[in-house]
This record gives C-alpha cells, sequence and structure tokens, in this order.
C-alpha cells in the first residue's frame, strides 16, 4: 500500500476546476493587496500626519521624581519628609474652546490664580500643562469635581518639614520638583533625591484603565532617608536659648554649636535669625546659609586654653608656672598689650581663668612662631571639618613665615586668624576629649526604603592634638573660669562642673579694615560635665548692644542649653553647688536646697515653685512634634506619640485636668491627609 | 529505499520550507528589537518553539496519508473534547477563558480546532463526491461539522477564532461545486443570520471593536487605543522605516500586545512600507505555494487540505494586518510565524507539514 504513495497514477475523480481555483486565489490576492493598499496609505501617504502624532505623543510624556528620603535626627524624629499631595494639570489638547471660556473662571477661582494664565494655558494644543502644584485636598477634589477629561489630578511628593524652622539653615531646602536647593538638602542630594519617571499625561487623561497606577513602583524608587546626629529636642533647646538671648542683648545675630565630644557628634547648630524652610521664599537669602561653617570670625580669648594647652604639650611650661603679669600692660614692639584687669603676678592657669592678654602673649613667645602654627593646624583650623556641606569655609591662618613679633603675640590670644564657629566647636572637643580631635560627624547612616543601610559613617578619632596631662591642665584652668574669680561664672549650671572660656573680640570694620572699637563679638565655648564631658557647647553673639563681655552676653546662653540639655541626656549631677551666685538673682531661687546627687534639678524646681497637682491639658492640635515635646518638657508631661506630622487628635483633651502622672496621647498626621480613625477608646 | 527517499527529497516542496525559514527569520529578528525595547528575551523563547514546530512540521508531513483521512474524526472528537474542558478548566485571561493551563506552559484548544476543521472537512468531501454539485441536503452535515467547534469557540468567547473557523470553512466550500439552490440558501441564511448574530450572538465589547473601526475615536479607553496606537506606530514608520532597534512606539510603552497581536505593527514602524511590503508579499507567496499544491494533489482530500491551509493562513493574516492597519475589528487573532506564542506556532508548522504531506503525494503529470 505504503509503494502506491509514490506511484504515478491518474486522479480517480478529476481535479477541482481550474474556474475555482482561480476565483480562490483572486479572493486571496486581493485580501493582500488591500492590505498593501491601506499600508501604502498609511505609511507613505499619511505618513506627516502619523509622525506628527507619534512625536505629539512624546511630548506628553512627563519626568517626574519620586519622593525624596527622608531627613531624620539622631533618634529618629523627622526633620523632613516627602508627602504625597494632589498637583492639577490640563491636557490643552482635549479642552476646546468652548470648554476653555466656562472652564478658565471656575478653575482660576478653585486654584486662586490669575484667570488670563489659565485661560492661555488651557488654549494651546499642549498635550501637558501644570495648572497649579501642591494644592489643598480641598480643591483638588473641586477640580475632579469639574469631571472634565482635560483637568486631571496627580499626586506628587511634596516636602515638609514638621518642626517649621528647627534647623532651618542646616536641613536647607527642595524645589518643586524634588531637587535639593540649600543645605544639606542640596549637598546630600546625591542620597536624598529621588529617582526619576516618567507617565503619559494623555494615556493618564484618558486610559487610567489602560495603564494602572500601581504599575510603576515608584515605592522603590523613593530616595535614601539619611540619618542625622543632630539631636531635635537638644537643636530646640538651643535655638530658644539663641534666640532669647539675642532678643535680650539687642543683638545682630547669634551662632550655637553644640558637640558630643566623645563622638564628633554634631549635636545641635542653632542660629538665629531662624527661617523656616516650608516657606522659605519669605526669608532673606543671607538667612539661608549656616553660619556655624560659612561664618568667619576672630575666636579672641577663647582660643587661650587651646594655647595653655599646647604649651604644656610642648614642655614649654607647666600649670603652675608663675608669669609676670606686667599690672596689665606689655610693650611689644611699638605696640602695646592690655588686660582689662591689672595683675601683678598670674600662674598659667589663671592666664585662662582672668582671660590675660599680656600672660598670653607672653606664652605665645615661649612656645614659637612654628610650634604654634602646627598645633593651631592639629586643632583643626585653616582647613575644612569635612562635613560635605558645600560653602564650609577654612577660616585664615596665613603662614608663620610671614608672623612677625606683634602676630605671634595677638595670635595668641585670638586675634590675626579666623575660624568659623564648628572650627572653634571642635577644638573645644579636643581639651574635652583629653586631647584626641574626632571627625566631626553630621550624618551617621544613610538608610534604604527597605530599612537597609546604604552607607554608614561611624565615628573616628582624627588624630591626638596635646597629651591627655596638657589637656587636663587646660580643662583645669576653663573649669577656674566659671569659679569664683573668672569671667564665665555666669555659665554656671547646678549640679555640675563646666569648663569653658569667655571671648569678647572686636569686629573687623569692613570700611576702614581697622577694629571697630564699638562692635563687637562676644563668645563663649566650653564643656560640661568637666570630669566627663557629654557636651561641648560654642556660643558666638554678633553685635550686642546691652552688654559686650562673652562671660555676660555668652555665658548665659551656654548655661540654659546645658541646663536643659543634661537632664534630657539623662546626665546624672555630681557636683553640689555652692558659692555666690550674686551675678543671677533668679539663680539663686531655682538652686535652693537642692541635692545634686540625688534628683535632677527641674525636678526639684518645680516642687519649689508649687506645681499644682493636677494640671489643665493644653490644646496641643495643629502642633510639630518638636513643640509638643517643649510644651511637655516645660510641663513636665509625659507624652505619648503616634503617626508622624503635626497634631491631629489628642487625648485627654483640652482643657481638662490631668493627674501628676498622668500621661498625654497625640496622634500626629500629615497636613492634608485625613487623620487616623479615632481610638474608640481614647477620646472620649 | 534509498531511491523512495531520494524521491521523496526531490518532491519536498522546497518553496514552503524556504518561505517558513524566511518568515521565521523575520520574526525573530523582530522580535528580538521588541524585546530590547521592553527588557524581556522572548524572541529566543520564540526561536525555541520555532525549532519545536520545525520537528512537528516534519513529523506531521511523514505521517502516512491514509492515516491522516481514517484518524481525522478521532483528532475531531479530541478537539471537541478539549474546546468543552477549556470551558471548565481553562485559565481566565481578561474575562475569557482560551487557555489550558499544562503548568510549564498553556496551550489553545481552538487552535487546534482549525486543523480538526480542515482535516475533517476535506475528509467529508473526499468520502461523499457529487460530481454534480452539493445539495442543500449536503449542506447538513457540513454545517454540524463547522458549526460545533464554532459555537464552543464562540462560548469562551473568541470571536476571533470563531470568524477564522468559519472563513476557513467558507474558503473550503468556495472551492467546491454547489447546486444553484443550496448556493441561494447559504446566501439567504447569511443576509439572515448577521444581524440576528450582532444582536444575539456579539458581547458589547465586541461590538464596540467593530464601531471603533467607523469611528475611532469611539472607544478611546480600550480597544480604540490599541488601534490607534498601531496606526500610529505603522504610520510613522514611512516608506524605509525609522531602522531596527529605532522604533519609538515599543520603547515609549505606547504599543501594547507589541509581540502578539500587535507585532505587525512594530515591524511595519521600524522597516516602514518597504518591510511591511515585503512581508506580505511572502505570505501571498506562502498562500499561492498551498493553492498550487492543491491544484497538484493526488485526490480531493489533499486538494481541500492544501486549500484550507492556504486559506488559514491567508485569513490570519489578513484578520490580523487588517486589524493592525485599522481596516478590520480588533480581534485576538496572530500573525503566522510572526506573533510569539507556542500554541500559534506549533499549528502554523503542523499546517505546513500538511502542506509538505500532500505534496510529498502529489500527482505528477
Amino acid at each position: 500500500m505504503g509503494r502506491n504513495v509514490f506511484r504515478r497514477r491518474a486522479p480517480v475523480e478529476p481535479g477541482p476546476r481550474k474556474g475555482r481555483m482561480l476565483l480562490v486565489s483572486t479572493i486571496f490576492a486581493l485580501g493582500l493587496c488591500a492590505l498593501m493598499l491601506r499600508a501604502w496609505d498609511l505609511q507613505v501617504r499619511k505618513h506627516d500626519h502619523y509622525v506628527a502624532r507619534s512625536e505629539g505623543q512624546h511630548r506628553s510624556m512627563v519626568t517626574l521624581r519620586a519622593s525624596r528620603g527622608a531627613i531624620h535626627d539622631r533618634n529618629g524624629r523627622e526633620l523632613a519628609l516627602s508627602a504625597m499631595v494632589p498637583s492639577i494639570f490640563a491636557v490643552p489638547a482635549k479642552v476646546n474652546d468652548a470648554d476653555v471660556a466656562r472652564l478658565a473662571p471656575e478653575v482660576a477661582r478653585i486654584l486662586d490664580v490669575d484667570v488670563e494664565t489659565v485661560r492661555r494655558r488651557l488654549s494651546t494644543d499642549k498635550q501637558f500643562v501644570w495648572l497649579k502644584r501642591h494644592v489643598a485636598p480641598k480643591r483638588a477634589a473641586q477640580i475632579e469635581a469639574l469631571g472634565h477629561p482635560g483637568l486631571q489630578l496627580r499626586d506628587e511628593p511634596r516636602r515638609f518639614y514638621p518642626n517649621r524652622a528647627l534647623a532651618g539653615a542646616l536641613l536647607g531646602f527642595a524645589g518643586i520638583d524634588g531637587a535639593g536647593l540649600e543645605g544639606i538638602e542640596r549637598d546630600f542630594d546625591r542620597y536624598l533625591q529621588g529617582r526619576t519617571y516618567t507617565f503619559d499625561a494623555v494615556r493618564d487623561a484618558s486610559g487610567r484603565r489602560a495603564m494602572p497606577e500601581g504599575v510603576l513602583p515608584v515605592d522603590q524608587l523613593s530616595g535614601y532617608t539619611l540619618g542625622l546626629t543632630i539631636d531635635a529636642r537638644i537643636q530646640q533647646i538651643a535655638e530658644d536659648a539663641l534666640t532669647a538671648q539675642v532678643e535680650e542683648m539687642k543683638a545682630k545675630g547669634g551662632v550655637v554649636v553644640v558637640l558630643e565630644p566623645g563622638s564628633g557628634d554634631i549635636l545641635a547648630l542653632a542660629q538665629t535669625p531662624r527661617f523656616d524652610p516650608n516657606h522659605f521664599r519669605e526669608a532673606e537669602p543671607g538667612d539661608w546659609r549656616l553660619r556655624a561653617i560659612t561664618d568667619v570670625l576672630e575666636p579672641g580669648s577663647t582660643i587661650k586654653p587651646l594655647l595653655i594647652a599646647a604649651a604644656i604639650d610642648a614642655g614649654k611650661t607647666t600649670a603652675d608656672a608663675i608669669w609676670n603679669g606686667h599690672y596689665g600692660r606689655l610693650k611689644i614692639g611699638s605696640k602695646t598689650i592690655t588686660d582689662v584687669h591689672g595683675e601683678k603676678t598670674l600662674t598659667t592657669l589663671e592666664i585662662i581663668q582672668k582671660s590675660s592678654n599680656v600672660g598670653a602673649a607672653q606664652v605665645g613667645q615661649r612656645l614659637g612662631k612654628e610650634a604654634w602654627y602646627s598645633y593651631l593646624r592639629a586643632y583643626g583650623f585653616g582647613e575644612t571639618t569635612g562635613l560635605g556641606l558645600r560653602g564650609e569655609q577654612r577660616g585664615m591662618l596665613s603662614s608663620p613665615k610671614r608672623w612677625g613679633i606683634i602676630h605671634l603675640a595677638t595670635l595668641s590670644y585670638g586675634y590675626a586668624l579666623s575660624v568659623t564657629p564648628l572650627q572653634m566647636a571642635r577644638a573645644t572637643a579636643v581639651i574635652a576629649n583629653d586631647g584626641v580631635l574626632m571627625r566631626t560627624r553630621l550624618v551617621r547612616a544613610v538608610v534604604g526604603a527597605r530599612g537597609e543601610t546604604i552607607e554608614a559613617f561611624p565615628a573616628r578619632p582624627l588624630r591626638r592634638v596635646v597629651s591627655t596631662a596638657a589637656a587636663r591642665a587646660a580643662k583645669q584652668g576653663m573649669v577656674m573660669v566659671t569659679s569664683e574669680g573668672g569671667t564665665g561664672r555666669r555659665a554656671r549650671v547646678p549640679g555640675y562642673t563646666v569648663a569653658g572660656k569667655t571671648g569678647t573680640a572686636h569686629k573687623v570694620d569692613p570700611v576702614l579694615g581697622g577694629y571697630d572699637k564699638s562692635k563687637y563679638r562676644s563668645s563663649f565655648t566650653g564643656f560640661v560635665p568637666a570630669e566627663d564631658p557629654r557636651l561641648v557647647i560654642y556660643v558666638m553673639v554678633d553685635e550686642p548692644t546691652e552688654a559686650r563681655y562673652g562671660g555676660v552676653v555668652a555665658a548665659p546662653i551656654f548655661r540654659t542649653i546645658a541646663r536643659e540639655s543634661l537632664p534630657y541626656l539623662g546626665v546624672e549631677a555630681t557636683t553640689a553647688f555652692t558659692g555666690s551666685l550674686d551675678e543671677d538673682d533668679d539663680w539663686e531661687e531655682v538652686a535652693e536646697g537642692i541635692d545634686p546627687q540625688a534628683r535632677p534639678w527641674w525636678f526639684e524646681e518645680a516642687v519649689l515653685s508649687g506645681a499644682p497637682s493636677h494640671m489643665v491639658v493644653p490644646d496641643l492640635k495643629g502642633q510639630a512634634l518638636a513643640e509638643v515635646m517643649a510644651r511637655a518638657g516645660e510641663s513636665k508631661l509625659q507624652v505619648r506619640v503616634s503617626g508622624s506630622g503635626l497634631v491631629v487628635s489628642q487625648t485627654p483633651q483640652a482643657g481638662s485636668l490631668l493627674p501628676p502622672d498622668g500621661a498625654i496621647s497625640v496622634a500626629l498626621a500629615m497636613p492634608g491627609t485625613p487623620p487616623p480613625a479615632r481610638d474608640p477608646e481614647g477620646d472620649r | 529505499m534509498n531511491r523512495a527517499v531520494a524521491t521523496a527529497a526531490g518532491r519536498i516542496d522546497w518553496a514552503v520550507v524556504g518561505l517558513v525559514l524566511a518568515l521565521g527569520a523575520v520574526s525573530v529578528i523582530n522580535l528580538y528589537s521588541t524585546s530590547t525595547a521592553t527588557g524581556g528575551s522572548i524572541y529566543l523563547r520564540h526561536l525555541y518553539w520555532l525549532l519545536l514546530g520545525g520537528g512537528v512540521m516534519g513529523i506531521v508531513a511523514a505521517i502516512n496519508y491514509r492515516d491522516l483521512q481514517r484518524f481525522a474524526p478521532v483528532f475531531y472528537g479530541v478537539v471537541v473534547v478539549l474546546l468543552m474542558a477549556v470551558l471548565v478548566v481553562g485559565k481566565e485571561v481578561n474575562g475569557s477563558k482560551r487557555w489550558i493551563d499544562l503548568g510549564f506552559v498553556g496551550f489553545q484548544p481552538s487552535e487546534l480546532a482549525k486543523i480538526a476543521v480542515i482535516l475533517n472537512l476535506a475528509s467529508w468531501f473526499q468520502r461523499v463526491p457529487r460530481p454534480g454539485g452539493y445539495t442543500l441536503k449536503d449542506l447538513v452535515p457540513m454545517g454540524v461539522l463547522l458549526g460545533l467547534p464554532m459555537f464552543l469557540i464562540l462560548q469562551e468567547p473568541d470571536l476571533g477564532h470563531t470568524l477564522m473557523l468559519m472563513f476557513i470553512g467558507g474558503s473550503m466550500l468556495a472551492y467546491e461545486r454547489f447546486e444553484r439552490r443550496a448556493m441561494i440558501s447559504v446566501v439567504v441564511f447569511a443576509v439572515i443570520a448577521a444581524p440576528l448574530a450582532w444582536k444575539f450572538v456579539l458581547r458589547d465589547y465586541q461590538k464596540d471593536r467593530i464601531l471603533t473601526l467607523v469611528d475611532g475615536q469611539s472607544d478611546a479607553l480600550g480597544s480604540g487605543w490599541h488601534a490607534r496606537q498601531a496606526r500610529v506606530a505603522v504610520g510613522s514608520g514611512g516608506l524605509l522605516g525609522k531602522g531596527l532597534h529605532d522604533g519609538t512606539q515599543v520603547a515609549g510603552g505606547f504599543l501594547p500586545e507589541n509581540h502578539t497581536d500587535f507585532v505587525f505593527a512594530h515591524l511595519a514602524e521600524e522597516h516602514g512600507f518597504v518591510g511591511a511590503g515585503a512581508v506580505l508579499f511572502l505570505y501571498l507567496l506562502l498562500v499561492l505555494a498551498a493553492l498550487r499544491s492543491a491544484a497538484m494533489a493526488r485526490d480531493k482530500f489533499g486538494g481541500h487540505v492544501a486549500v484550507g491551509v492556504g486559506a488559514l493562513v491567508f485569513w490570519h493574516v489578513l484578520m490580523n494586518i487588517g486589524m493592525v492597519l485599522n481596516l478590520l475589528p480588533v480581534t485576538g487573532v496572530t500573525l503566522p510565524l510572526l506573533s510569539y506564542g507556542g500554541t500559534s506556532v506549533l499549528t502554523v508548522m503542523a499546517a505546513m507539514g500538511l502542506l509538505l504531506n500532500i505534496n510529498l503525494r502529489r500527482t505528477v503529470f
């Protein structure tokens, strides 16, 4: 049978007719020819039309950025974060002239923008144009209610600084398109910035169904979270203390730097005037700069402990060596150096305590130009601190080859060189840290969207500057500054030993070039507790008018910050405070009867001031977390916090009475998001 | 034996083999281009399916000619069972059940139904010769043979394949002689059935697709989007095209289904009218090769199978490219060999195997 298959043989039945074959072939060929003609029609005849269409589609592609990463303080408190808020855009190609006339006034009213602008934007044949970005959800809902396919919403990330002006200059701000423009936002943009993605305005306008929103993993594109070393609470304390004193002294401004000496961590960088990055346009651009690293100033007497430590370390003197006081007047070359209080003799440490320029000049001459220069470099002057922030100044420290005899003298008490507040603070930290300079740290870690560490920056010592013994000697001199007979007694904190140094420097007259005898910079630098330093605090007040000495203007700021921060950090009081408090009337009341060994000072204060057994619950709604914590600190309230952003609800409600051991619960939410469902048991 | 092999080799329709190779090469290059735009590697998987399909083609070509006829009814029975099964256990995709999930690969029984209908219609014509033309009474078994799988496929629902079966069957009928009464009846039936089908059989979205064709803006959300984007892709390609890898419609994410149903739009965008025309010409040659096999077939069965295979290729090309060029409504009909998809490739290759089989046993004058 199989063999038959290949055998030639006539068909059993005549094959299909030729006519039928022709018919079927013709139909098939005509069909394919029709396709060919249609292809010609589309591809050749109407080519230009479709090229324009194709390009038009790409014109409607809009590139946006995913959310920026958040900025957290050292305790994970949010300093900057991004939340999704609606933005309104139009697809003008889908809005005809009649619609423009009808919609423009409506849209302008809802969005509170100029009618003509709206009309002009809607009248083009573009595929995409923003009408207004970052609008309130209520307005967005009104636009949506218009129901026109040419008016569309899109959620965009918006930057919020929930603590308002807190650390504003440090944080900087980001623009509407999510690019950092100032401060940390700018200089750590590479971590914070979300990656870009594109979306199609036309397709979004007409075909959400065809391309659901969820297709794009926008969440995975968002930027990394930055964990700072800043402590928001201490930052708040520093800013409040500085602002109050600058106002009281009718000064032009001021800067505070708070460091943790052991780690080199920056805990606070406060300055005034402050600015709120949420409304950065309303502030003077000059106030955007982070003055702790961009302002340079002559350190003045605050440098004296560094000199003494250097001289002792170099073996040129000892802590108890006796120096000639020259009764406060010493002629060097053609110049005469003077002291405020002339002394016959001074010990080395008394040069620090009495802030003697005459003494410091002699120590400097003993130490020598080259040595003092290399110590200054070792303390970190003349170099940036390596924070990675743009605009950081190195300060001015000229080569010793160019120093004359008078320069060595003036450099010994802090003139003829310029430093930034941060440089001064970290040099002070060297004394606090037994002679070791730590790398200054602002960012602890960079964390990814899933909590994974992208990059960590561990604390690291940079170098030893002076010996432990030399540092301890200088520290002893600094403790004397706040003791009886010292210039910085107003820096004293009950319960703790304070080491510090005052500074009062004339400002350079920018026009005449010399020193302006009527303008001062008053400063105080120090650390506490002296035995085991936890805080280095540097304070500078610019052009105070009510008083001028660092011990009067700047030292109280140090005291306020230390007094409020140490209990917060859980540092136990170690010393009983004894001695005269005549400079401070309020001081006595606060300090009276305190047993610093047992309880933190503020506990006693509350008892002394006769705090009521029950307190009235304050209204916390609408406040930022930092404000809530500050209020809680004032009133000794315990606060339980949930969520982030601004307070939207609280338990118990404002006005009710709270027992002394009671606590307030607050729920926070981002502005614009619906408040969280209330706890059924809570809000009664 | 050697002589038999040599004769067989001489009788292989090398035109068909060459066209299959050419279209296969075009498809892999084209899918390679969409793959790089979308970041996948389906062109490789498509190549594997083509190689597997080549094996299937060889096996089908080697099956004993008489066994083809003998087992045609069995095959038909299996297909009907599968078509019923898919309605029950089928995997639902976009609201219709067309796929049986075999775990490692999906499989579409409606593709097999085309082969089954071709074989059985041809077999029926062979078994019931009517030298004077087929009568009205003969239309009943033909109608049942064709109508049963059509009905089942319509339930999935899959309008594209239902129509495909109708067109393939119709083409095979057109190749045969009918009595005048029978012909008039078919025409009258069609005239009455068409509006009824529109009203009772078609679902709303299917009607939408047909209306979209008339008014391109009417359904901008759904199938209108596909059609419009395909048109833009084809039209912006121009005479010579944008060049391999330079198409923007796929890369921009505008063209959906760019590796399956709308694969031709991508080809036309990148290679222009020249490329699109060349591919159409290859299909025309393939269809004509099938009809030539039909003319040379040794009996009515072979002739009708060859016509059926030619019709299968032709109607697939017409409906798919017609859809891409916005001449015909959007239906999920693949482009033979060019569209990615295992079942589709294997079905077309099996059909090509049938062509080769018929050619091997052709009458030589």
